[in-house]
């Protein structure tokens, strides 16, 4: 968290940085390049009147041409660092800077060029001029400022002291964000730190105000797993209390044919019976148990949904239980269109069948059991539904939030059941976002048992 | 009827054994895929009972290898609950049908029985149903009536009973489906091969027809509301 955080700041902060000192870079270019181009125009002003300067003195060519200077080019190679050389056409330095000496141009326009001489880069124009001591080449170097001296500027004045102005920020935006990030560091280091059966909540008094949110959402986080962790470790106890009855029944009895050694026993029909029912229940209550912690396990998974056809799903379960409900002379129905929904097609038959389970145990001989899904218009969009009614003896409606609990079972009950087929039930529903609706049936009789799913979008 | 049954488990193999053999099925009793492959390659077996989790070689391989050997025999494979995927993956591999373990004795049974008497139809073209016999091959249907110990007749007799062809086709849907039950909507598609516009009523003309006929042979035509009709055998009376 930390570096991935620290790293994003730093980039955004140095980039813009970075980008402001590049901009400035090119302003200064631009200027250094109107400086350049007002020199070479200066220079080139100034040539002719150099031209115009030389006086001939003697035989022509003149050997030692004389200068009269007017007063402009004078102040221009007095105040500045500047040189001129007059030269013959055959490059001979007639007058001037002997350095300068050069071919002559090969036309008539003027020729600029740079030169370095005793570690200063001059500029300097080349002119080839007629005049009255005849063919001359006149030069003319500045070696002041302007385009010689700008990529010095620019290294030295422009790039190196935005290079370490970067350079300086990026330091201490590191340490800026480094001092900034520590609580959050700080805090990963204390979560880190932890060990998984520590979940008691983290300081959020003494944390920064910004990353106070964050503490207090994990202290939330921790409490929910706290409760869970609880309410897992009481279901275990639940679950092996209740597993061990049926067991040490079966304990007992076979326990007790075991005690007279080489006699053959005997088994009366209803300890047979009561043999059978015992295991069977213990079966029942694995596989229950097995199904609601795969139902939790779900939930945290992320295993993705798939369509389900709701109308089969029903025609199934209804296959499954038409013996019992018919060695119980109840009449098992259905009610179905068809519909599909997003979820885990396993689970929602192991959620159908604990209901149909449930409504086929405690109604009545004569009754009528029946399995819907379908549509329904809700107030904002239509859903789909998912039920069991009977025309059982229901259940008074300040019991039934009771009925979700795990192992509650009615005072009274009759049968074999574990008190945990409706909160499977809707342990499933809410691994698909839903709830367990119970309610009386139809004409305030029996029990009703639904929820609604989100339909698959086509 | 001669089962094989492959199960690892001493208690479970001990307990299926027990039960099979006392509903009257020789049952050859094999502990691992390797000798259940050496014991088919000897004899034949009506039906196998498989448990997939054997050791080395696993139940779904031990019913493809047979398979691949050319047995045609039922397969029913016996899974642990956890095991999500292994229904689907038995059927793909040959299997016909599949029970989540633990079951109860009674349903093994009846799985059975639909699995043995769904291979007959494949194979002899007859189906039966208690005393009911469909004789695919001739179109024809009897009914096995007990022998009257007045007329001295030793041996059951087998009774015609007259079927209407639309009867026969919903006889035969039913029976193919037995012990499960029979779709309302499939069994009107199965008919309107006779009539273009055929009503939901029209089935229930025929289900009611046939119900008058086998009724007095104890086999009941139970109404499912809202999904169809089952074959049942009725007991007492």
């Amino acid at each position: 968290m930390g570096t991935g955080l620290q790293r994003r700041l730093l980039l955004l902060l140095l980039a813009p940085l970075l980008l402001l000192a590049a901009i400035n870079t090119w302003f200064d270019y631009q200027l250094a390049d109107t400086a350049a181009i007002q020199q070479d125009r200066q220079l080139l002003t100034l040539v002719p009147q150099l031209a115009d300067s030389i006086q001939a003195h003697g035989a022509w060519p003149p050997q030692t041409p004389g200068l009269r200077m007017d007063q402009e080019i004078a102040d221009f190679l007095a105040t500045r660092r500047s040189a001129y050389a007059i030269l013959n056409s055959d490059g001979k330095v007639l007058l001037g800077e002997s350095w300068l000496g050069d071919y002559p141009p090969p036309t008539y326009e003027p020729e600029f060029s740079s030169q370095e001489y005793q570690g200063v880069v001059y500029r300097i124009v080349s002119q080839r001029v007629i005049g009255s001591p005849g063919e001359l080449t006149v030069r003319l170097a500045d070696g002041s400022s302007g385009r010689t001296q700008w990529v010095h500027r620019l290294w030295f004045k422009v790039v190196l002291p935005n290079l370490v102005l970067a350079l300086g920020a990026a330091f201490a935006v590191n340490w800026a964000v480094r001092r900034a990030l520590r609580p959050l560091l700080e805090l990963k280091d204390a979560v880190e730190g932890r060990s998984p059966r520590d979940l008691t909540p983290l300081d959020a008094q003494g944390s920064p105000e910004e990353v106070r949110p964050l503490v207090l959402s994990l202290n939330r986080l921790f409490d929910m797993v706290n409760a869970q962790a609880e309410s897992q470790r009481r279901f275990v106890a639940d679950a092996a209390h209740q597993l061990r009855t049926p067991l040490a029944g079966l304990q007992a009895q076979v326990e007790a044919w075991a005690m007279p050694e080489g006699q053959s026993i005997t088994l009366r029909a209803d300890q047979l019976q009561k043999l059978r029912d015992a295991t069977r229940r213990t079966s029942q209550l694995a596989n229950q148990l097995l199904a609601l912690s795969r139902a939790d396990a779900r939930a945290s998974m992320s295993e993705p949904r798939q369509p389900v056809d709701l109308k089969a799903l029903c025609e199934d379960v209804l296959e499954e239980y038409l013996d019992r409900a018919g060695a119980r002379q109840i009449d098992l129905g259905l009610e179905a269109d068809y519909v599909q929904v997003q979820g885990y097609a396993w689970l929602l038959r192991e959620l159908l069948s604990n209901l149909v389970d449930n409504a086929v145990r405690y109604t009545p001989k004569g009754g009528h059991v029946t399995l819907r899904c379908g549509l329904r218009a809700m107030a904002d969009a239509a859903r789909v539904f998912l039920e069991v009614e009977d025309d059982g003896p229901g259940v008074s409606e300040p019991v039934r939030p009771r009925l979700l609990e795990r192992f509650y079972r009615m005072p009274g009950t009759p049968g074999d059941g574990n008190g945990l087929g409706l909160a499977i039930a809707n342990e499933i529903a809410r691994v698909h976002h839903s709830q367990l609706q119970i309610k009386s049936g139809a004409q305030g009789r029996g029990l009703r048992c639904s929820l609604l799913l989100e339909p698959v979008r086509e | 009827m001669r089962l094989l049954l492959v199960e690892d488990d001493v208690l479970v193999a001990s307990g299926i054994k027990l039960g099979l053999s006392n509903a009257g099925y020789a049952v050859d009793w094999v502990g691992s895929a390797e000798r259940a492959l050496e014991v088919t390659q000897k004899d034949g077996f009506d039906i196998a009972v498989i448990d997939i989790g054997l050791p080395a070689i696993d139940g779904l391989q031990l019913t493809q290898a047979l398979r691949d050997q050319g047995h045609t025999m039922p397969v029913l494979i016996l899974t642990a609950r956890d095991a999500l995927h292994d229904r689907v993956q038995g059927l793909d591999k040959g299997a016909d049908d599949y029970m989540v373990k633990p079951f109860e004795l009674p349903e093994l049974l009846a799985r059975l029985r639909a699995l043995l008497r769904r291979s007959q139809a494949a194979t002899s073209s007859v189906l039966r149903f208690g005393p009911l016999e469909l004789d695919m091959a001739l179109r024809q249907a009897s009914i096995q009536v007990p022998a009257q110990p007045l007329a001295g007749g030793a041996a059951a007799l087998r009774q015609p009973l007259e079927l209407g062809p639309r009867e026969w086709t919903v006889m035969e849907y039913l029976m193919l489906q037995a012990p499960k039950p029979a779709n309302k909507d499939k069994l009107l598609q199965a008919l309107t091969g006779w009539d273009k516009e055929i009503t939901p009523n029209a089935v229930e003309v025929y289900i009611s027809r046939l119900r008058a006929k086998l009724e007095p042979h104890g086999i009941g035509l139970r109404s499912i509301r809202g999904f169809g009709y089952r074959l049942e055998r009725v007991v007492g009376d």
